[in-house]
């Protein structure tokens, strides 16, 4: 065991010596590692390995070096909270579990060293999908995160400059309905330092005016009118003296729309949609039962409707009675008939042969003629 | 006689004064300087000084804060992300670069037949060079010389495949090694102080007058000094009065 130890120690510490440079920034880690030292190792190891076991476990984790992360990317050097706070309960759950099992001497620093080693890999997997996913996870604009660098512990805040364009959009609103342009980013809630949103509009001499300046990501403007169309411009202003996103809005006022069905505004509807002619309309009372916009661009949507669905209600009505007589007239003339039955049992049946039989001379009758033509004109 | 000599005399005075005022007020001529300097709607961050009149756009003073733009041939993530208090040096000399009209003096063609150009030994101040080094002595780094040597292979610019990733004072043992090395000589560490008017600032406050004015002013005079100058125009115009 004697001469063999120490190097077995030094061999393993450093091979491995994996980057838990970051874990170091933690507090509880350096603790952890310490009461190792004090109050572990004393029952647990020879007194004559201890320095240089804490030695070599302090650089295995103090150590910059570049973790092994997939894809062949490089490591930033940087860490949030979140991926921290994983690490370091990692670690400090699989020391516990070693010390809890109470194991000595050699084994005990093959154990340590090989806790090290799946650290160091589940670690670097952490990291992997902290730079892939939640590091400066905008596409545009700048936004401002808070980070920890592994090998000074300084926790800064990062500015995460992307392209400096957050895009143009186009919107169409029908008159009289509720414009709205919505500046917000899915980053936006988790981006430090932000402050107001403020809305522009862009006149034709690029000169711009305020609209709106506020807290809410967007700008709501009921009933628009033509006036309204043009170029908006929505800033998010940051701490810093860049902004957060400038995005910019092309905005569109097409004609009233006649059909209140839905009440969203932002849909672009196809032209021939606006046709009246094959629209059902449900009356002014079912309107009520629909969520708000106000009911007064509704109701003057469905006022020049009336005339028009009063003339379909009315040649409804006029052919039902029209109907009706005639069922009335039929029924009429069914029941006398049935009361004349009665009253001469065989009348009906007689006057039914009769005109029968009539009918068929009618029929034979001009038959007979003809067949004389026939034979004058074959003579 | 004696008026031909005046002429010629004034000329002398004249012609010097006149070439020295072509080295201010101008732009290198580069593909993201704009030709003429001029006031700017807006420019972004550190770069917000140069507002009044300025070399760069504000699309340009966007990328001079990027970790890694295409305007500029490295990037600064090339040994892990950079300490925002070093990184905001390196935006600040950027912003000299792209957007100070008072470069002049120390425009240069980079090479004879090129129509490009850049700056050559433009002098920074000694606190400028020296706070810098101090702000990115936890960063680290690969090279010393970040114009070219890069390896692009995978896209992005990154250390070539001996140079190992160390802190900044392995690279740059002193200020005025980080000042002079790091842009091949771009600028040059000036033993002189901040308001002395003799030597860059990178930054200054954006409330204040641009006082790197006053130093191109000095460096595009000739080697006849200023009073020289006036001698002789003084001693011109006395000969003329006296015929």
């Amino acid at each position: 065991m004697g001469p063999r130890f120490p190097l077995l120690v030094a061999a393993l510490g450093s091979c491995l010596l994996p980057a838990l440079g970051c874990l170091w920034c933690d507090q509880r880690v350096v603790e952890a590692l310490k009461s190792l030292e004090t109050d572990y190792l004393p029952d647990h190891l020879g007194a004559e390995h201890h320095k240089h076991l804490m030695e070599k476990l302090e650089n295995a984790v103090k150590d910059f070096k570049n973790l092994e992360l997939e894809d062949d990317e490089s490591f930033l050097e940087v860490v949030d909270d979140a991926t921290l706070e994983k690490g370091t309960w990692s670690f400090l759950k699989e020391l516990k579990r070693i010390t809890d099992s109470d194991v000595k001497g050699e084994l005990l620093v093959k154990e340590l060293f090989w806790m090290l080693k799946q650290q160091k890999e589940t670690f670097g997997r952490h990291v992997s999908l902290f730079q892939k996913d939640a590091l400066c996870p905008n596409k545009c604009g700048m936004m401002l995160q808070t980070l920890t660098w592994c090998d000074s512990c300084e926790k800064k805040l990062h500015a995460c400059r992307k392209n400096m364009d957050c895009g143009e959009r186009r919107v169409n609103v029908h008159e009289m309905e509720d414009m709205i342009l919505d500046c917000e980013l899915n980053w936006h809630h988790i981006s430090e330092g932000l402050t107001d949103y403020t809305f522009y509009r862009v006149w034709k001499n690029k000169s711009e005016s305020m609209v709106y300046k506020g807290t809410a990501p967007t700008l709501t403007k009921t009933r628009a009118t033509p006036s309204d169309a043009g170029i908006y411009r929505c800033q998010l202003d940051t701490v810093k003296n860049s902004p957060a996103t400038i995005i910019r809005y092309h905005v569109r006022v097409l004609p009233k729309r006649v059909v209140e069905e839905t009440p969203s505004t932002n849909i672009i509807p196809n032209p021939e949609d606006v046709t009246l002619d094959e629209v059902t309309w449900t009356p002014n009372k079912s309107a009520t039962t629909i969520p708000p916009p106000p009911s007064s661009p509704s109701s003057a949507a469905q006022s020049p409707q009336s005339p028009t669905v009063e003339n379909m209600l009315r040649s409804l009505l006029v052919g039902l009675l029209i109907w009706g007589f005639v069922v009335l007239i039929a029924s009429i003339v069914i029941l006398m008939l049935c009361y004349w039955s009665e009253k001469n049992p065989g009348y009906f049946i007689d006057s039914i042969k009769s005109w029968v039989s009539t009918a068929k001379e009618a029929a034979q009758s001009p038959n007979v003629p003809e067949k004389k033509d026939k034979k004058s004109r074959s003579q | 006689m004696e008026w031909w000599w005046q002429l010629l005399l004034g000329l002398w005075i004249v012609t010097p004064i006149w070439a020295g005022d072509k080295r201010l007020n101008v732009c290198m001529k580069t593909k993201h300087h704009k030709p003429e300097p001029g006031p700017e709607d807006q420019l972004y961050d550190e770069c917000s000084p140069w507002k009044g009149n300025a070399c760069c756009t504000t699309n340009t003073s966007w990328e001079a804060h990027l970790d890694e733009a295409v305007l500029y041939n490295f990037s600064l993530i090339h040994c892990g992300l950079m300490i925002p208090d070093c990184q905001k040096h390196f935006i600040q000399a950027k912003c000299l670069h792209q957007c100070s009209p008072n470069l002049g003096p120390w425009i240069q063609q980079v090479a004879p037949c090129e129509q490009e150009e850049r700056i050559l030994d433009a002098p920074l101040c000694q606190e400028d060079c020296v706070q810098w080094w101090a702000d990115c002595r936890t960063s680290y780094t690969c090279k010393s010389n970040w114009l070219g040597g890069w390896d692009w292979s995978r896209g992005k610019s990154r250390c070539p495949a001996r140079a190992r990733c160390r802190p900044f004072p392995y690279y740059f043992p002193t200020p005025a090694a980080l000042c002079e090395k790091i842009w091949g000589n771009s600028f040059k560490a000036s033993p002189e102080r901040r308001n002395s008017g003799r030597c860059l600032q990178k930054w200054f406050e954006p409330s204040q007058c641009n006082p790197n004015m006053a130093v191109a002013q000095f460096f595009a005079s000739p080697a006849p000094s200023w009073e020289l100058s006036h001698t002789l125009m003084a001693f011109s115009l006395f000969l003329l009065f006296l015929s």
